[in-house]
């Protein structure tokens, strides 16, 4: 959907993007990773014409982007920024009605498909009515996601969406965009310095240095085989530990054996008998989640839960410690 | 004297109570004349007005002295800036609003009286004096009560006054006798008044859009062009016409076409290109202003929506400008109104005409025909067109009230 071929951008007499290539297949999520200043926001707009490539081309849904006129590219491109950049003096509505609007949709249209996406990001409707100034930071980018997908477009450009926003909300914001990427289908390209935003939108994961590709692949691929020391330092000692973050444990659920049925009381009647009781944790925890239960638990073995709190099954140290189910062999 | 301890003075309401007590009872209200040439004699409210005007206007004096009352006991006294009830002001305003229309039927009706007896009363010191206390009551209560009620105790101040010379009640004064012996002239340099200010006003508004914007493509163009400004707008303002009769006189000789078009050395031009000089700066320096406060992530963001460089400018850059432009426009024409006074002085006519008539002949009746509708034009354009920069503003003022919904 995106092609990327030998691309070069210099400002000046230094090189931001360096003899760059990427391929982005169509419905792909691809995650632009790397320390700042490598050259991600460059590359990001050399795709929608922002900036001009000084050799090299940039292809769009198999069209040469250099033969388009650049307003009628960007209209089929979604670009969303750290700073949002709403419009101040336009209501929600209008803010998301932009492209519409540029496009010539007629008027009814555009009021359902405006409604539509406010609840396509998860926003009450009266919101439609407010204006910018009026919006709390997750709020305002909602909107600006919304905006981007108005006329809905195949490719969807980000540039650190999320990162003025708070820990809480903004991990709320990449899981459910994550989840709306698979559903709409939108290609998208999406840049980050944050490992653990890239971990957690999961795709393809292109970490860049100096303008150009230091690996591309898989998370699970830079942590079996990293290309270069800087990958390891940039991924940081943890990221092993992170990667599990990406696992849910209902994949590694077991039936309860006969050991830990015994563990299966609940904490009051466990103090009360004095008998041991296992860490429990929810069926909608990553197995990251389920080792950090066990080390506080002081137990290799958690229990699996689901909302009303009936034991659905465990999980072990073992199950839990592995990337890949064909991993397991390793294991043990 | 100790009063209750929930008493307490505000020190702005009783320094305007005081002064327009003082005023209208140490000064004369009116000063009266057998005819122009001859002196006059004083007139002074406490002399001449019935004794039960003077009670009532006594009793409204003394409860607005004490009127600001402080909120919390006298043992838990209330912080400094304690805001007084909405009652409490609206009374004020009352209160101030009376006076107004009090002083000004009072000065009409004593006039009236005076004239037919068949001298002529001229508004004395006491009357000037008077003005700005009750401006100042007035103020403090429209500034406490908010916008738009703020607004309406102006509205009410100004239609009041309106209702008492459109009936006639002010006729006898003689200002307004001075206005009935010139209706014409008057209404005639008063339509060059505002042709002068509103028309040069406009063209440096037109001038001055298109220098902002080819200031805006270049840096060295900017300082070019704001440097001319920057000096036009430092020479004083008779000087910048004197400096202009010499050069367009010239011109006029040379080419007779042009003096025939108006082009002389004395008259309207010179004055439309004085004035026109001085407003150029701050119009375009607040068009440049305006359009540079648009935030860059907000015309990344336009540019990236697919919006031509016209749509950005058209349906971005511009309405965003507009608070701080119509802010320009504000200072300009507000400037221009009171600078067109000097056109009377090189022959390019409006309200300045009457003033220097009036001060060549000595007569003060004439100078304030002329002075105070320039002084209310200056006023009015200055508190509508801030009005409207404001409404224009609201949605993306940093002192925006929120009005939405309660967030959910
Ligand atoms: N408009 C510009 N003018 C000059 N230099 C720029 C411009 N944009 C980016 N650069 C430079 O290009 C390099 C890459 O920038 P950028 O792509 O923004 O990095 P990243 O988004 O990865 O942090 C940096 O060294 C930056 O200083
Ligand atoms: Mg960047």
């Amino acid at each position: 959907m995106i092609s990327i071929r030998n691309v070069t951008k210099s400002f000046g007499t230094a090189k931001a993007v360096d003899d760059l290539s990427l391929e982005i297949g169509q419905g792909e999520l691809c995650v632009l990773l790397g320390p700042s200043g490598c050259g991600k926001s460059t590359t990001l707009r050399l795709v929608n014409r922002l900036l001009e490539p000084d050799s090299g081309s940039v292809l769009v849904g198999g069209e040469n982007t250099s033969f388009l006129p650049p307003h009628e590219l960007r209209r089929r491109i979604g670009y969303v920024i750290q700073s949002i950049g709403l419009f101040p003096h336009l209501s929600v509505h209008d803010n998301i009605a932009t492209v519409p609007r540029l496009l010539g949709w007629p008027r009814a249209r555009i009021g359902e498909r405006v409604a539509e996406l406010l609840a396509l990001v998860g926003l009450p409707d009266y919101f439609a009515k407010r204006w910018p100034r009026q919006l709390s930071g997750g709020e305002a980018q909602r909107v600006g996601v919304a905006r981007a997908l108005a006329a809905d477009p195949p490719v969807l450009l980000m540039d650190e969406p999320f990162g003025a926003l708070d820990p809480l909300t903004r991990v709320r914001l990449q899981v459910e965009f994550a989840a709306l990427q698979k559903r709409l289908g939108t290609t998208v390209l999406f840049v980050t310095h944050d490992v653990g935003e890239a971990l957690r939108l999961g795709g393809t994961m292109v970490l860049m240095r100096g303008g150009q590709i230091e690996q591309l692949g898989r998370p699970e691929d830079f942590a079996h085989q990293p290309a270069s020391a800087f990958v390891s330092e940039f991924l940081g000692p943890e990221y092993g530990l992170e990667l599990l973050g990406r696992y849910p444990v209902m994949e590694r659920l077991r039936p309860l054996s006969a050991l830990s049925s015994r563990g299966a009381v609940d904490s009051a009647s466990a103090a009360q008998s004095g008998e041991l009781s296992l860490p429990r944790i929810a069926s909608t925890a990553n197995l990251k989640e389920a080792l950090s239960a066990m080390v506080a638990g002081g137990n290799l073995v958690a229990l699996v839960c689901d909302d009303s709190g009936a034991v659905l099954g465990e999980i072990s140290f073992e199950d839990a410690a592995c990337l890949d189910k064909e991993g397991e062999q390793r294991c043990v | 004297m100790k009063l209750s301890a929930r008493w307490q003075l505000d020190p702005v309401l009783s320094t305007g109570v005081l002064l327009t007590i003082l005023a209208v009872s140490a000064f004369p209200l009116l000063s009266l004349r057998p005819n122009r040439m001859l002196s006059g004699r004083a007139v002074y409210l406490a002399v001449e007005a019935p004794p039960w005007l003077l009670t009532m206007l006594a009793i409204a004096g003394a409860v607005l002295f004490l009127s600001r009352r402080r909120t919390g006991s006298a043992y838990f006294p209330a912080p400094v800036a304690v805001r007084p009830g909405h009652a409490q002001l609206i009374w004020q305003a009352g209160a101030g609003l009376l006076l107004l229309y009090g002083l000004f039927a009072v000065a009409g009706g004593l006039a009236a009286i005076q004239v037919a007896e068949g001298g002529r009363a001229s508004l004395g010191s006491g009357f000037w004096l008077a003005l700005p206390g009750i401006y100042v009551i007035l103020h403090d209560a429209a500034g406490r009560l908010g916008r738009r009620r703020g607004f309406l105790v102006w509205l009410l101040a100004a239609a009041g006054l309106v209702l008492m010379l459109a009936g006639g009640g002010l006729s006898s004064l003689s200002v307004l006798i001075e206005f009935s012996n010139r209706r014409d002239s008057f209404i005639a340099s008063l339509a060059e008044h505002l042709f002068l200010a509103g028309f040069s006003t406009l063209l440096a508004f037109v001038t001055g859009f298109v220098l902002a914007l080819l200031a805006r493509a270049g840096t060295w163009l900017e300082r070019i062009i704001f440097a001319v400004m920057n000096t036009a707008q430092t020479i004083p303002t008779l000087s910048l016409l004197g400096l202009l009769i010499l050069p367009l006189s010239l011109l006029a000789e040379r080419y007779p076409a042009l003096a025939a078009a108006g082009l002389r050395g004395i008259g309207p031009t010179p004055a439309i290109i004085a004035l026109f000089l001085y407003a150029l700066l701050p119009i375009a320096g607040n068009i440049l202003a305006g359009l540079r406060s648009v935030d860059a992530s907000v015309r990344e963001a336009a540019a990236a929506m697919g919006m031509t460089a016209t749509q950005i400018f058209l349906r971005v850059e511009l309405p965003l400008a507009l608070p701080l432009i119509v802010g320009g426009v504000r200072t300009a024409l507000t400037q221009s109104i009171g600078n067109a006074i000097l056109a009377g002085l090189i022959g390019g006519g409006g309200l300045g005409a009457l003033i220097f008539l009036g001060l060549a002949q000595a007569a003060p009746d004439l100078v304030l025909l002329g002075a105070l509708p320039v002084a209310a034009l200056a006023l009015a354009a200055d508190r509508l067109l801030g009005l409207l920069a404001r409404y224009l503003g609201r949605r993306t003022a940093d002192s925006g009230v929120y009005q939405g919904a309660a967030i959910a």
